[in-house]
This record gives C-alpha cells, sequence and structure tokens, in this order.
C-alpha cells in the first residue's frame, strides 16, 4: 500500500511536556520527487524531517521508506537512523571538523565496510558528479559556505541513500551564492533521480527546486501542490499571505471598497475577507478598457528597482499594487486599479472563489 | 538521538561503581556512628543516637564544629572580599593577554599542595625570621602560630589559597556582562565606580553564589593545610582533624558521627548548589 | 572635552587596578620566593638568616641530596597519579557520553547523584574506602592509594566530562548516526577528536588534584614513601628539623604539578571552572 517513495500516514509528534509539533500529517513523496516542506519557524517542518531520518521518534503514526515501515509506535517499530538508508544534509552542514573532506564524504562508506580502493573510486566519483574534486584534501574550516554545502551533499549522497533529506540547506548561505546552490542542488537531484524532501522557511528555496511543496504551518498541512498551484489557487488564508512576495493583500470585504467589484460574481458572507496580490492588482493614470476596476488614491509610492508599487486607499482598504510601468504616479492622485485576480475567502479562511478579471 | 541502552550500561558502570562506593561510605557511617564499634565494645550493638549524644558533649568537638562553621564563616566573607577585589582590578585592564595572566597568577596557590603551603606559610610566620621582619619596620611582630592566633593566622593563609580562585568565578561573571549595558552606563556618564556598583555587580551574583558555596565547601573540609602547620593543635582543629584523630585512635563510631555531621553540613550546602546545577548537569536545556 | 575626561578617569581606573594587583602580588610572590631562596641557603643560613633575605650563595647541595631522597616518592606518585588521572578522565568521558546520548529520566537522576556525590567531602567517607582497600590486601601499597583515588575522581571526571561534553553540537553525532555510525563509532570519530581540549582539561585537573592529595595516602600508608605528599610531611617531623631539606622537598615535590600548571594552565583553569560551574566549558 506504501508507495516506493517516502509515505508518513496520520503523524503526530508531542514533545514534553506537551508541545504539538505535528497533528496528524499524512504525506506521500513519489519515488525520484523532490518534495519541499515549506512553513514559518515552529512549523514543525524540521520535526517532520527529523522524524523521516529517524533522528525524533513519533508519537503516533506510520512512516514508511522505499515502501517499508521504519517507524510505528503502535507496533513498537522502530529503526534506528543507521539502519534507514538515507542521506541527510545538517542546516550547518555538520561537516565532521577534525577529518579532511575526502575522510568526511568516505565516512558512511567506511562504516559500511567497503574496501579502500573501492571507497576512493566512490568518493571520488561523487566529488566530480559535485565538481569538489579540488577539495578533497582540504579541512571544512578551510571551505566556503557553497563549497561546505556541496561537501555535505557528497557525503549525503555517496551511499546512494533511497533518499535525501535537506534541512534548511540554504540558510547559511549569502545571498548571491545561494540562487546558484539551489539550481546546483535541482540539477544534481534531477539527474541522480533520488527521492529528495527539503525542508525550509523561504518560498523563494522552495519555488526553486520543489517539484511539490507542501506548506506547513502549526503542525498541520495547509496545501500541497505544484508551486504555481500554491500561487494561482491557494487553499486558505495562511498559504495565501505566507506564499508571494510581496505578500497578497487581504481586506475585510465589507469594510472594503472593493465588495462592489466583486458583487454579482460571489456572494460575500459575514467575516468574509478579500486576497488581492499586488501583481496582480496595476495601477495607472489612464481609465482601462473594461475589467474588474476601482478608482483610489496614491498614499506612497516604492521601488523595488525593476518595479514600483503604490500603496492605494480605496475606500477604508489600503492595497499595495503594482503601478502601470508607463504611468508614474505620486500621492495623493487618483488612480484606476485593474485586478486580475481576486480571492474570496470565508470566516473560516478557507478560499470559496477566485474572481479573474 | 537514543543510545542502545546495552551500550549505556556498559559505558556507565565503572563511573556509577565508583559513584555507588561514595554513597557506600555515607550509609557505612550511619552504621557505625549508630553502632557500638570501639576497640572496647562487646560486639555490634544498635546504639541509636548514643554515639551523636556522645559525639556533641564532647567539648572537643564541639570547639572543632564551631571552629569548622567559623571558618567557614571567615573564608566565605573574606575570600569573596579578596576574590571580587582581585577580579574588580583584573577586569580593569583591558588586555585579555593580561587579563589571563594575572588570572593564572593568582590561582597558581591552587596548584600546590596544601601540605607545601603549609610549610612555607609556617615558615613566613616564624616569629623572628618570616614576615615579621618586614612589619617590624611598623613597630609590629605579631606571634603569628602562637595559641588562639594560630586559627586566625591559618584562616588567612586558607583565604590566599582560595582568592583566585573566587576571583576566576567573579571573572566569568564579568564576562558574561553584556558590554552593551556598561557601554551604555559610560554613555549615560556613569564613573567607573558606579558602573561597577551599578551594573557589573549586581549582574554577577552567579559568581557570587558559585563563590560562597566553594569556599563553604574548602572550609568544612579542612584539614591539610592547619595538619601540616601544626599537626593536631587544639587551637586549630577542625571537624575532619577530629574525625582523624578518633578514627586513628580507634573510636569508630565517634569518627563515623563527626563524619555524618561533615556529611550533613556539606549537603546543606552542596543541594542548593545542585538545585542550582542540575540543569547544565542534565543536558536537557542543550538539544 | 568629555573625551579628556574619560581618559583621565581610564588612566586613574587603571592606575588603581595595577596597585591592587601590585599590593596583592605581592603576597602572592612572597611564599614562592622564600621556597626558593630557603632550599638554596644552607641550614646554618637557613636557621641564623630571614626568610625573605636572599641566599649568600647559589648552593645546590641541599636540593642535590633531598633529590635522591625524593626518587622513590616521587617515581611512586607518578605511576600513581599519572593512571589514575588518565583512567578516571577515560572512564568519566564513556560515562559522559553516554549520559550525553541517553537524556531520559534514568540518565538525568544517575547524574544529578553523580554530581552530588562529588561534592561531598572524601574525608568524611574515606573510612570504609579504607577497610575496602585493607580487605583487597592492597593497604600500604600504590594500587591501592590508586583504587582509593579512583573511586573520588572518577565521578569526579565524569561531572567534568559532562560540562565539556555539553558543548559539543548535538548535530555532530546526529550527522553520524545518519552516516550508519553506531554508538561506539560515533563516540570514537566524532565525539573523541571533538572533546581533546575537555580531556586535557580533565586529566589535568586530576593529575594536579591527585599529586597534591594528603588525606587518602595519610590513611593508606604506613610509612611516607608511597607518596609525594607524604615525604614532603615527613621533613617538617623531624628532629631538629632540618628547615633547608623541608623547602628543597617541598620545591621539589612542587615542580611537576607546577610545571604542569604554568605550562598548560588555561587548561586547568577550564578544568577548575567546570568544577566549579562558573562557566560553561
Amino acid at each position: 500500500m506504501a508507495g516506493k517513495g517516502i509515505r508518513v500516514e496520520n503523524l503526530t509528534k508531542v514533545f514534553q511536556p506537551n508541545v504539538v509539533a505535528l497533528d496528524n500529517v499524512s504525506l506521500d513523496v513519489e519515488k525520484g520527487e523532490f518534495l519541499v516542506v515549506l512553513g514559518p519557524s515552529g512549523s514543525g517542518k524540521t520535526t517532520l524531517l527529523r522524524i523521516i531520518a529517524g533522528l525524533e521518534r513519533p508519537t503516533r503514526g506510520v512512516v514508511y521508506i522505499d515502501g517499508e515501515a521504519v517507524a510505528d509506535p503502535s507496533k513498537k517499530l522502530y529503526i534506528p537512523p543507521q539502519k534507514r538508508d538515507v542521506g541527510m544534509v545538517f542546516q550547518n552542514w555538520a561537516l565532521y571538523p577534525n577529518m579532511r573532506v575526502f575522510d568526511n564524504i568516505a565516512f558512511p562508506l567506511e562504516i559500511k565496510g567497503l574496501s579502500k580502493s573501492e571507497i576512493r573510486r566512490r568518493v571520488k566519483e561523487v566529488a566530480e558528479v559535485l565538481g569538489i574534486q579540488e577539495l578533497l584534501d582540504r579541512y571544512p574550516r578551510q571551505l566556503s559556505g557553497g563549497q561546505q554545502q556541496r561537501v555535505a551533499l557528497a557525503r549525503a549522497l555517496v551511499k546512494n541513500p533511497k533518499v535525501l533529506l535537506l534541512d534548511e540547506p540554504f540558510s547559511n548561505l549569502d545571498a548571491r551564492v545561494r540562487v546558484t546552490a539551489r539550481t546546483f542542488v535541482k540539477k544534481v537531484q534531477r539527474s541522480l533521480g533520488i527521492t529528495t524532501v527539503l525542508v525550509t522557511h523561504d518560498q523563494a528555496d522552495a519555488f526553486a527546486v520543489g517539484d511539490r511543496i507542501v506548506v506547513l504551518n502549526q503542525g498541520r498541512i495547509q496545501q500541497v501542490g505544484a508551486p504555481r498551484e500554491l500561487y494561482d489557487e491557494p487553499a486558505n488564508l495562511f498559504t495565501a499571505s505566507f506564499i508571494g512576495d510581496p505578500p497578497m493583500n487581504i481586506v475585510e470585504a465589507h469594510a472594503s471598497g472593493l465588495e462592489a467589484i466583486v458583487s454579482g460574481k460571489a456572494s460575500i458572507g459575514e467575516g468574509y475577507r478579500i486576497g488581492v496580490r499586488p501583481d496582480e492588482a496595476i495601477a495607472s493614470k489612464t481609465p482601462p478598457p473594461g475589467g474588474l476596476v476601482a478608482t483610489g488614491v496614491v498614499d506612497l509610492v516604492e521601488s523595488t528597482g525593476s518595479r514600483e508599487y503604490a500603496i492605494v486607499n480605496i475606500g477604508r482598504a489600503s492595497l499595495n499594487v503594482l503601478v502601470d510601468p508607463s504611468s508614474s504616479l505620486s500621492p495623493g492622485e487618483r488612480v484606476y486599479i485593474v485586478f486580475r485576480k481576486v480571492h474570496i475567502f470565508n470566516e473560516k479562511g478557507e478560499r470559496i472563489a477566485t474572481i479573474v478579471g | 538521538m537514543t543510545i542502545n541502552p546495552k551500550v549505556f550500561l556498559v559505558l556507565i558502570i565503572p563511573v556509577a561503581v565508583f559513584a555507588s562506593l561514595l554513597y557506600y561510605g555515607i550509609f557505612w557511617n550511619i552504621y557505625i556512628a549508630t553502632h557500638d564499634y570501639s576497640p572496647l565494645a562487646r560486639g555490634e550493638e544498635f546504639i541509636g543516637a548514643e554515639g551523636f549524644r556522645e559525639l556533641f558533649s564532647s567539648v572537643e568537638f564541639r570547639e572543632a564544629f564551631k571552629r569548622t562553621l567559623l571558618w567557614s564563616a571567615l573564608l566565605v566573607i573574606l575570600g569573596n572580599l579578596a576574590g571580587i577585589i582581585l577580579a574588580a582590578s583584573i577586569f580593569q585592564f583591558s588586555s585579555p593577554r593580561k587579563r589571563n595572566v594575572l588570572t593564572t597568577f593568582f590561582l597558581y596557590p591552587l596548584s600546590l599542595s596544601l601540605v607545601v603551603v603549609g610549610i612555607i606559610w609556617r615558615w613566613l610566620f616564624d616569629q623572628y625570621r618570616g614576615v615579621n621582619i618586614l612589619l617590624d619596620n611598623i613597630g609590629l611582630n605579631p606571634s603569628w602560630l602562637e595559641g588562639g592566633n594560630a586559627f586566625w593566622s591559618i584562616v588567612l593563609v586558607s583565604v590566599w589559597i582560595y582568592a583566585g580562585f573566587s576571583a576566576m568565578l567573579y571573572l566569568a561573571s564579568f564576562y558574561n556582562v553584556d558590554r552593551s549595558l556598561i557601554e551604555s552606563a559610560m554613555v549615560d556618564g556613569a564613573g567607573t565606580i558606579t558602573i561597577l556598583a551599578r551594573v557589573v555587580i549586581p549582574n554577577s551574583i552567579q559568581g557570587f553564589i558559585l563563590s560562597t558555596i566553594f569556599l563553604a565547601l574548602f572550609a568544612i573540609q579542612m584539614f591539610d593545610l592547619p595538619y601540616a602547620m601544626l599537626y593536631l593543635n587544639p587551637f586549630t582543629e577542625t571537624m575532619v582533624m577530629y574525625i582523624f584523630s578518633r578514627f586513628t585512635s580507634l573510636y569508630l563510631y565517634l569518627a563515623s558521627a563527626a563524619a555524618i555531621v561533615v556529611i550533613a553540613v556539606s549537603a546543606f550546602i552542596v543541594i542548593p548548589y545542585a538545585l542550582y546545577g542540575i540543569r547544565r548537569w542534565i543536558l536537557r536545556g542543550a538539544r | 572635552m568629555a573625551l579628556g575626561r574619560v581618559e583621565l578617569e581610564f588612566s586613574a581606573r587603571v592606575i588603581a587596578a595595577s596597585a591592587v594587583v601590585v599590593v596583592f602580588g605581592l603576597v602572592w610572590v612572597i611564599p614562592i620566593y622564600g621556597l626558593l631562596s630557603g632550599s638554596l641557603k644552607s641550614l646554618a643560613e637557613v636557621q641564623g638568616t630571614p626568610v625573605l633575605s636572599p641566599p649568600s650563595e647559589l648552593n645546590f647541595e641541599t636540593i642535590a641530596r633531598v633529590a635522591r631522597e625524593l626518587t622513590g616518592p616521587l617515581k611512586n606518585t607518578f605511576i600513581t597519579v599519572l593512571p589514575v588521572a588518565a583512567l578516571a578522565t577515560w572512564l568519566g568521558s564513556l560515562a559522559a557520553y553516554s549520559i550525553y546520548r541517553r537524556m531520559d529520566r534514568v540518565s538525568d537522576s544517575i547524574m544529578v547523584a553523580i554530581a552530588i556525590a562529588t561534592y561531598i567531602p572524601y574525608h568524611a567517607i574515606l573510612v570504609p574506602l579504607i577497610n575496602l582497600v585493607k580487605s583487597l590486601g592492597l593497604y600500604d601499597t600504590l594500587p591501592g592509594i590508586a583504587l582509593a583515588l579512583l573511586t573520588y575522581y572518577t565521578p569526579m571526571a565524569a561531572l567534568l566530562m559532562v560540562i565539556f561534553m555539553s558543548a559539543i553540537p548535538r548535530f555532530y553525532i546526529e550527522a553520524a548516526m545518519v552516516d550508519g555510525a553506531g554508538d561506539l563509532r560515533v563516540f570514537r570519530r566524532v565525539v573523541l577528536p571533538l572533546l581533546g581540549p575537555g580531556l586535557t582539561s580533565t586529566m589535568i585537573f586530576l593529575f594536579i588534584m591527585t599529586w597534591n592529595n594528603f588525606y587518602i595516602p595519610l590513611l593508606l600508608s604506613r610509612g611516607y614513601e608511597t607518596h609525594i605528599t607524604l615525604k614532603i610531611f615527613s621533613y617538617v617531623g623531624q628532629s631538629g628539623t632540618l628547615y633547608n631539606e623541608m623547602f628543597a622537598a617541598s620545591l621539589l615535590g612542587s615542580l611537576p604539578p607546577l610545571i604542569v600548571f604554568l605550562s598548560l594552565g588555561r587548561y586547568f583553569i577550564r578544568g577548575l571552572q567546570a568544577y566549579g560551574g562558573g562557566v560553561k566549558a
């Protein structure tokens, strides 16, 4: 019944005395898939990864790796990390400071009892894949962050594990290196076809590498889907506001001047909210030909370099919107705003409708 | 994270055996103290608190008991005082190297055997050939080791030994005081004394607590120093010396009863420390 | 102007601090000076001149003579104390590792019990230990003294090692587990190499403490030859005390711990700090 990748069933983890880190989480990772678990700190994402690795025991629920149960408290089953055949990259890479790069990578093979020549061959091989052949004689402290990350990846991959687990692997890299590191990790994962779970709080990481993304908050799965899906069709207010940069505008439906533009297309109940992404609402001085349009007054204009955003007051609501590149706005001006897409959330925070303009 | 229980057992057993022997020592003392084990005894007869009654009715033990407690109090007061003065002075030097050299220098008495320390100071306290040569110049010629004076002199020596330790604990606390606190006080126009009194010292409660606990413990187990200086001199006899003399004269139940008193007094100090130190020992916070 | 005031105050502050350090420093220097000069004087000069006056000539005769007399006890002390310090440190680090890895009620309780036992004065619980040593036929032998020292200092070593070990980040251990390493291999290949300074500190601390121990050898020996502190003490008691010899013995007997302290002082201090709980190592 369990797939060949990773399967997690009704997983709950309670830390003493009474902190629920994971609350009935179920998840399937296809073989060869790159799954990203995305969530703010304290969402339980690292705990989930550590339970898959075997570094924590679940309180309830079952974990399968490659079709075999590795943890099931109801059957007193717990396979320790040593026997799970997983590779893991830690947030700070955890390279053994007393060993050279070669010995760091060789360590998992040495434990398997491979011959010296076999170890050398496989370390060379993986070092080549990761482009770190020249670093093998160095100590971890002599490496840059990006290099350390590659070594950690090599150590995780060298034993050809069934699954690869990555715990915030990019958070300790500076912004420039981070971008190339993402592409690199994605490429390596693709070429090896290894089932991979990456945990991060950074949506840019998630979008860059994930085949699918799981959004986790307060120990519960909020939504699972392809990156585009999460962006276009957020299941609830949490995903809607957590994903997207700049963040989605969310306003009380009744209190805003926006009710009018959606009226007739969806019914607005008590406590409903409207969500609009800044990139899907465009402000300009010239009246648009049609669609979902509202008018407002510019309060503030900000530039991000390539684009300009404006805070516009529409009725009592204040929205961050994209400025039409052909017009230049200044505070106090009256502008037209065209909405490409408007999300409507009910009083429970679930998305019930999306209106496309 | 969990370790294989069998591996745990194998690794912990040697230490557990030795630690159990120490606890065995406590219970053995309780047994002996409540059973007549003197050489004249008829046998292993239960005597209950009889031994303790005899112990506390002995003038010698009562003196030793009071003297040990007085020693603790003096060492705590003077040791803390010297420690804090040394620490505050060392702290004024901004170069970490200088601080380390000075700290090490003031700690060196701890690397000497108490027997050696006793020998040196006995000689320095010599009426005619010791430090009195210097004190003569200002018209002083105390007889350091005569009669009751000996106690006070040896207390001073013990302060000399442990002041560096106390200073080290205070310095550790000082270093933990956030530099920005000190700097903001300076910006607010506070002088050195004010900064010390209002910012650094109040943040050094930890140093004070630790220093007090350990100075008290050192005083309670005082034996080597007075013994090396003056043997079993009635003016400097401590509780441990009393245990020693009763043990060597084979009054085991008295030795044990006195040992129980020493353990009880130590426990009185150690248990609050244990409650304080428990988080560090059990590592739960370090996860 | 404000700057000037700060600078003035700064220098006044350092001058005051220096004065304190110098005054205290003299009191700290005098004993070691007295020890040195006393060892270098002839008997007549020791008895006839003040402690603080320097020797009229450098007379190494006493030191050489005492050195011959101390050879046996020095050797005995080395062969007792070195294995004790090493073994206690080793056993202590094994226990510390198992406690560090287990982290549940059981290991917590064991740790607290060990710590408390360590702070109870050994003077009070030595008598049963002596009986034990006697019953093993080890009274007045080096193994007997070593056993008693081990009993007291092994739990202390475990306590120090737990404190040093808590400075090792757990992710190294976890990484090794994921890499497939068993408990013992994690210890040998990952923890032990990272523990170097902690092991050194604990061993040096124990070396100095056991070298200087007086009470345990005193109660476990008939003569004065088994431990250096006993031997030094024996010079105090001699009739018509040979003061110069007493100084020379004190000096020679203190040299090993003093040399260790002066060359590796920071390790000793770290051990002391761990014992005193002042700072996390």
